[in-house]
């Protein structure tokens, strides 16, 4: 039986449109061009879930633990420019941030590897991960192309001081040895909302700013937008159709007015996160 | 040939031991009355349920609007028994009053305990059940927390494992979503299949939603029900959740 859902999970990744009729899928926009590289959304996803400071020695060790990071990258100047750049030293044009999380795949490379299907595709597009089913292969973690799945090496959680256990989230488990963890777009925010749209009575539509995920909630420049690519309506889709980003594209526009585009997006992982690429003036 | 004997009679004891312990996991798994939690006061929920039957969700507030059901603050038990003098000198209104002087919380223990990582609403089942198809309160909460007019402190009836969940969810429910996939049941098979009306009047109605029989299905007799089912909707209903997301995460 296992054996037959988890065929029927690999043939249906290629299977497009599977959930075609569902009315939800999250998707997310980060603006690059507003983003400072503060940080604040890496700590609001550390406090709203659950997740452990392993800190300096665990990090060195590979024990990373965070389910949203900013990357940077320093940029080198094109062309020829008059700033002085001496030995050793970067350019005064500073470094380029993008905050990098779990892309919600549609094509997810992390779901047809894991033996036990604890990873699998949901039907408002997500890309869930259930820790009571994981064995900790670390197969989904070692196929993903964007390296955002992270593994618990240990019971984190033992570790905190007395009264610090009272400030996890209630709402999302406190994940255990040997499972793999990774962004899930705040599904109990998502959750929560469409229990209250469910009471409201039209459990078939979240309004557009119900849901906002911890890193959006906490972006001091607004950078980050999320909602549901479904509903026309919301701003996260028109972000998308402005910039003309769209599923079933392979190969990222770099015409200049579009700044839109999805990482990677030559896999063919369908990635629900669009980035909107930085703007420098080369002169400066 | 002497050798033998002994052999078979400690692999026999293994047998014996083995199927033992067996029994005694399952029937710790299936165990009607799993729990055991003595209260700071033995509360009479056949006097405030049976007798004076006052409605559950007077003190479970939350239950209709929230995950959990919650447990009333002393204030609530104290402002009706401060007018009710006639039961003031009994032992446990006597420990009430002190904890109510003393401005103490009283430490109740947790009976219905899930683990961790399940995602359980009461507000959704009280939603559906109570307002919706407009079912009696102690008929509803009975469905999983038992006869609890009869009981003096709760006790944990049912075993509230997963597999007790779905002998819920794999039925058919009300008549009000006729021809339409049930919210359960659109997580129970594969999506594809959800535009097919598993409702049908024809069908036998599960005895979980029957006022006589306010008890939970055994496995094989929905197995014996989902028979008379037409072959594609059986083979989808034999499914496992595919969205495990939707009480785990």
């Amino acid at each position: 039986m296992a054996l037959k859902r988890m065929i029927e999970n690999w043939s249906r990744l290629r299977k497009r449109d599977y959930y075609e009729d569902s009315p939800f899928m999250w998707g997310m926009s980060i603006d690059l061009n507003k983003c400072i590289g503060c940080g604040a959304c890496v700590t609001a996803c550390y406090a709203e879930n659950n997740l452990p400071v392993v800190g300096k020695e665990h990090y060195a060790t590979g024990h990373a633990m965070h389910w949203m990071r900013i990357e940077r990258y320093w940029e080198e100047p094109e062309g020829e420019t008059d700033i002085d750049i001496k030995d050793g030293e970067y350019p005064e044009r500073g470094a380029h941030y993008i905050p990098m999380m779990c892309q919600q795949c549609n094509h997810a490379p992390c779901e047809p590897v894991c033996p036990v299907a604890a990873t699998y595709h949901t039907t408002d597009h997500l890309n869930a991960q259930v820790y009571n089913r994981c064995v900790g292969s670390r197969y989904c973690g070692n196929n993903c192309p964007y390296k955002v799945r992270y593994f618990n090496f240990f019971d984190y959680w033992k570790d905190l001081p007395s009264p610090l256990e009272m400030q996890l989230n209630p709402d999302l488990s406190v994940r255990s040895k040997g499972v793999m963890e990774k962004c899930t777009f705040c599904v109990q925010r998502i959750r929560a909302a469409k229990d209250q749209a469910n009471d409201e009575g039209h459990p078939h539509h979240v309004e557009d700013g119900a849901v906002k995920t911890a890193c959006q909630q906490s972006c001091p420049t607004q950078a980050i937008v999320f909602g549901n690519l479904r509903d026309p309506e919301s701003e996260v889709a028109k972000q998308w159709e402005e910039h003309e980003v769209e599923l079933g594209r392979h190969e990222q526009d770099k015409s200049e007015d579009l700044r839109g585009y999805r990482v990677l997006e030559e896999l063919n992982v369908e990635p629900c996160v669009m980035y909107l690429d930085r703007v420098r003036d080369t002169e400066a | 040939m002497k050798w033998r004997k002994p052999r078979n009679l400690i692999m026999l004891q293994g047998l014996v031991l083995f199927a033992l312990g067996m029994t005694m996991v399952v029937a710790g798994v299936q165990a009607d009355d799993v729990s055991d939690a003595p209260q700071p006061i033995e509360f009479p929920h056949d006097r405030h349920a049976g007798k004076f039957k006052i409605n559950c969700m007077y003190c479970h507030t939350y239950a209709r609007r929230s995950k959990v059901a919650g447990i009333p603050p002393v204030a609530k038990c104290i402002g009706c028994h401060q007018h009710l003098p006639s039961v003031r000198n009994k032992p446990r209104i006597k420990k009430l009053f002190a904890y109510w002087k003393a401005k103490q919380p009283i430490p109740w223990r947790k009976v219905h305990d899930l683990p961790d990582f399940v995602y359980f609403t009461h507000k959704r089942h009280v939603q559906r059940f109570i307002f919706k198809d407009g079912r009696p309160t102690q008929q509803v909460c009975g469905m999983c927390h038992g006869d609890v007019k009869t009981f003096t402190v709760g006790r944990k009836v049912r075993a509230m494992t997963m597999g007790w969940c779905l002998s819920c969810h794999r039925q058919f429910q009300g008549d009000s979503d006729i021809g339409k996939p049930k919210p359960a049941e659109r997580w129970m098979v594969p999506a594809a299949a959800t535009d097919i009306p598993v409702m049908d009047v024809r069908f036998p109605q599960p005895a979980v939603l029957d006022p006589e029989h306010p008890k939970t299905m055994k496995e094989s007799e929905i197995k014996k029900m989902s028979e008379h089912l037409p072959r594609r909707i059986r083979e989808h209903m034999v499914h496992a959740p595919h969205d495990c997301w939707q009480c785990h995460f």
